[in-house]
């Protein structure tokens, strides 16, 4: 039984996901209103929504010897909407010391954003901030 | 609207459409990136990486797209805004799988600075490191249309 009602709420997290990946793919500058849902999918999102929020999560992206820099660069920029300067600060820290925490904070949010970086094709992942 | 001037021959183009087309078939149904979804819920993880591998398809068929439109490859082409991020992000990918397939033996160091010795390689080896490289040149020309600001970073200086 549990199964089955969990597939509904993890389909809908996802496109809530799929949603706010978009809108922050658009390279808005002001990411708090590209963060936020300005509608929920279903009642069941809100719920998982208020389950979740208090765990920090952060978003990690690991070193590649693939993607260019400016590249990276450009990506963080667009989805994070960072200065030039910060971009280039977190790209050189994945470049040298192979990873980088690019965003903290809850898990409906910090899962958007990782899943837009790997749509960008950047190995980028979730952590629980406790188990960093 | 970023602009795109490249000159190939027939013959180089050729090569290069050939090879990204087999790239871009070898990654139907699997993603470029090693890192997957976060790991707590299958179900997510599924509608995850389909999420994904559908973006992957819909930009490895503009990349293919542009090696087919007329002018490529002889004169400059004008592209929207939205195909220069497609063709930006499907170049990461072919070049990623064209990394794990075909350059695995090429050590990472070698690779970043662009230094690989191509007496080394194979003929199948050269070619992909041909496109490898026309991948990166791609890319490199759309970010600086894109974002001129980011095309301007400099690499670290390399310590020998």
């Amino acid at each position: 039984m549990a199964v089955f009602r969990m597939a509904p709420l993890r389909a809908a997290r996802l496109e809530a996901v799929r949603l706010i990946a978009f809108r922050a793919g658009l390279g808005q500058r002001d990411r708090r209103m590209a963060m936020q849902p300005e509608e929920s999918p279903t009642p069941v999102l809100e719920e998982a929504t208020a389950d979740e929020q208090a765990p920090r999560w952060q978003v990690v992206v690991l070193n590649d010897p693939v993607n260019l820099m400016t590249y990276v660069v450009m990506v963080f920029r667009k989805v994070f909407g960072y200065s030039l300067e910060k971009a280039r600060r977190h790209m050189l820290e994945v470049h040298e010391a192979g990873r980088s925490i690019l965003w903290t904070g809850d898990r409906e949010k910090a899962e958007a954003y990782t899943y837009t970086l790997q749509q960008w094709q950047l190995r980028a992942k979730l952590e629980p901030v406790d188990d960093a | 609207m970023p602009e795109l001037t490249f000159r190939l021959q027939p013959a180089v183009k050729g090569v290069l459409r050939e090879l990204v087309t087999l790239v871009t078939r070898s990654l139907e149904g699997e993603l470029a990136i090693e890192e997957e979804a976060p790991g707590d819920a299958g179900d997510l993880a599924q509608y995850w990486n389909e999420g994904l591998q559908d973006e992957l398809r819909a930009d490895c068929a503009a990349l293919l797209d542009l090696f087919d439109r007329e002018g490529f490859g002889k004169k400059t082409l004008t592209i929207g805004d939205d195909e220069a991020e497609r063709l930006l992000r499907a170049a990461s990918a072919v070049r990623l799988k064209i990394h794990r397939s075909l350059l695995r033996h090429v050590r990472d160091a070698e690779l970043e600075r662009g230094q690989l010795d191509m007496r080394r390689l194979s003929g199948d080896q050269q070619r992909a490191y041909a496109a490898y490289l026309f991948l990166a040149a791609l890319q490199e020309a759309l970010v600086q249309a894109l974002d001129p600001e980011s095309s301007e970073v400099e690499p670290p200086e390399q310590e020998n």
